[in-house]
């Protein structure tokens, strides 16, 4: 927590060690958010590249009084929503069939992911998004219901029980599947 | 059915992607970018001058500003009680310049600050060396994290400069270093402008004029030295001894007004050596024992060229952004600027405002345009327009050089004191622009053809993608032009 603060102070300063280390901390947490929520690699670094470029614009004056990682983590669902608007509307406009294109993850691009990351992910793909979000962020994110709450723009319980809900549903899923 | 908590700890540990190779140097030569691009927007001081960057700390902004006092003393004619001889301001880079090695030691304190336990916060000691003559220094900068459950933290970072390479180092809880890397015409910047490196490790902004007053003398290693200061009204306090006899600065002070009305030493440059031999190692860019390394001089972020003393602007939104990269001054008082304004949602529309733009014309009609410029001692004349020279372009920005003609005669001191760029919006809904004040400041003055080769062309080849500058601009053409320009609008 104290080092976020550090990179939070340093980072509006202009400090380019700061954005250096905030990459390196969390670039593969942030890939993994992603990775989960859309279940698709490319689309997924194609997210988070969008999430550091446009974070490190923010250049000195940024002021940010939650978590780093709340911040960017929000920022990729954000993104993750608005890739997904825009495929909606994409697919209504070609008049495709309603399946999303790119939520699939490719044979070829599988296989290079450990084995039980994909089957782990294979699992959290399955949920509804809402519960897929809330358990990823809760999970992968540290972020607190509340927060969740707010960015859900629901109430603390409906989060808790999409939470509630998701784990149940992986329970299942995973049963016998993937070792703690 | 697995246990929840085994599920959890599954999605906390198991469920893992790192990012590959190609990733991770594509985000972060785009990060490292934006990163850039954000640093010239701001209405602060900006830029690659890591020498600057420690001026965007309170204490060491305050004890920079204190440095500047001592030397702005220097050309401030000596009253009554004084022996010494009178400075002016341009003879301290000189001094400096003449010094073979400058060693500054001291301590930062933090008056206004105390730990949970009411105690002192501890202080950050100082120890910055300057090679002049090899263009290589290694400084400290300080800074305090208040407000924090552990109370104050002091925060410490060093910077080593020795060649294309520098190297941040990160005392913090991360104990990390990482390095930049500078192009062979920003390193040649460096060595002619080590002067104001120095001043600005040590001072800041030498132009900065304040009165000051003898208040007492003192020795300091058996030299007479007379003790200058200053109050700027506003809890600030500089004192600086300075040798009667040479003029050299030999000791500076700045204290604080606390609250109990008492003044408290803030910063102490208690000791400044000259031409002492620097400590094997002093310069050395390998990490300290126990830090890691982000990245190696080989990997080294790639800093494009901005001299520091320049600034910009942004919208809210950072859809739009502008600021200067450069400036120089020519010898017959006209100013020669880089800068840039960008659209930043589609890049490529800059392209539009380029087309047609002639040698002598005016500016291209950008977002904002830097229409002009005015002396920045508040004077509003001379009024220096703005004619296009040239335009390159670098990974999809284009840059904009500019002449800026005075319409009257330029104050003497204008090269030192900097102009003010006068800003035009060219935006269908310019509200979102915040606009502040942008002072910008030549590096030093062109005299000849060669210097304008050198120094103008090449940062213009800094700014375009095939690092080359633009066909067919000279100095004389330059100079014709502005002479053109003058007799055009002298009555």
């Amino acid at each position: 927590m104290i080092e976020d603060e550090l990179l939070k102070w340093k980072f509006r300063r202009g400090r380019p060690e700061a954005l250096a280390r905030i990459y390196e901390k969390y670039l593969d947490p942030m890939l993994t958010l992603a990775m989960g929520l859309l279940n698709d690699r490319a689309a997924a670094e194609d997210v988070v590249h969008d999430v550091f470029v446009s974070f490190a614009s923010l250049g000195p004056g940024f002021r940010l009084r939650g978590r780093l990682s709340g911040y960017l983590a929000t920022s990729v669902v954000n993104r993750v929503r608005d890739r997904r608007r825009r495929l909606r509307r994409q697919i209504v406009a070609s008049n495709r069939r309603s399946e999303p294109a790119r939520e699939s993850v490719e044979p070829h691009r599988a296989a290079s992911f450990a084995e039980q990351a994909a089957k782990l992910n294979e699992a959290v793909a399955q949920l509804p998004a809402e519960q897929r979000e809330v358990v990823l962020l809760r999970l992968k994110a540290d972020m607190k219901f509340r927060d969740i709450a707010r960015l859900q723009n629901t109430s603390i319980n409906t989060v808790v029980g999409r939470y509630r809900y998701g784990l149940n549903r992986l329970r299942s899923t995973l049963n016998g599947e993937v070792d703690a | 059915m697995k246990p929840r908590r085994k599920v959890e700890n599954a999605i906390r540990n198991k469920l893992h992607f790192p990012a590959g190779s190609m990733l991770r140097d594509r985000l972060l030569t785009d990060v490292m970018n934006a990163r850039e691009e954000s640093m010239q927007i701001r209405p602060v001081p900006c830029g690659p001058g890591i020498g600057r960057r420690i001026m965007k700390t309170r204490i060491a902004r305050v004890a920079s500003v204190a440095a500047v006092i001592a030397v702005a003393v220097l050309a401030v004619t000596f009253w009554s009680r004084s022996s010494s001889p009178a400075y002016a301001i341009t003879d301290l880079p000189l001094l400096f310049e003449q010094a073979r090695t400058i060693h500054v030691q001291g301590w930062h304190y933090f008056p206004e600050h105390t730990m949970p336990d009411g105690s002192a916060v501890p202080p950050s000691p100082i120890d910055n060396w300057t090679d002049v003559e090899n263009a290589r220094c290694r400084f400290t900068t300080t800074g305090l994290l208040a407000g924090g459950t552990d109370g104050v933290k002091v925060i410490v970072s060093e910077v080593v400069r020795d060649g294309p390479s520098w190297m941040l180092i990160d005392h913090g809880d991360s104990r990390s270093v990482v390095y930049l890397s500078v192009s062979e015409y920003q390193q040649k910047l460096g060595i002619r402008q080590i002067s104001k490196l120095i001043s600005g490790q040590l001072f800041g902004d030498i132009t900065q004029l304040s009165n000051s007053i003898v208040v007492g003398t003192e020795r300091i290693d058996g030299l007479a030295c007379d003790i200058w200061q200053s109050d700027d009204g506003q809890g600030s306090r500089w004192k600086q001894w300075l040798s009667a006899d040479t003029g050299w600065l030999m000791r500076a002070q700045v204290q604080r007004k606390v609250d109990s009305g008492r003044w408290k030493v803030a910063t102490d440059y208690s000791l400044i050596e000259y031409n002492v031999e620097p400590p094997e190692g002093t310069f050395s860019l390998e990490p300290p024992e126990g830090y890691t390394a982000s990245n190696s001089p080989e990997t080294a972020y790639p800093m494009e060229l901005d001299t520091g003393h320049c600034g910009g602007y942004s919208d809210e939104h950072f859809n739009y952004q502008c600021g200067s990269r450069i400036v120089f001054a020519l010898a017959d008082g006209s100013i020669i600027l880089g800068w840039q304004s960008i659209q930043y949602k589609d890049a490529e529309k800059q392209a539009q405002f380029f087309e047609g733009v002639t040698f002598g014309g005016p500016l291209p009609k950008l977002h904002l345009e830097f229409y002009a410029l005015t002396p920045a001692n508040g004077s509003s004349e001379p009024l220096y327009t703005g004619y296009h020279l040239a335009f390159t372009r670098k990974k999809g920005k284009f840059f904009e050089w500019s002449l800026y003609v005075p319409d009257g005669t330029p104050p003497v001191d204008a090269p030192e004191t900097g102009y003010e760029v006068l800003c035009r919006k060219n935006l269908e809904s310019p509200n979102g622009f915040r606009i502040g004040k942008l002072t910008v400041k030549p590096e030093f003055t062109i005299e000849t053809a060669e210097e304008f080769d050198e120094w103008v062309l090449g940062a213009m080849a800094e700014l375009a993608d095939d690092g080359t500058p633009p066909e067919n601009l000279t100095y004389q053409k330059v100079i014709d032009l502005a002479q053109q320009v003058r007799t055009s609008v002298t009555p």
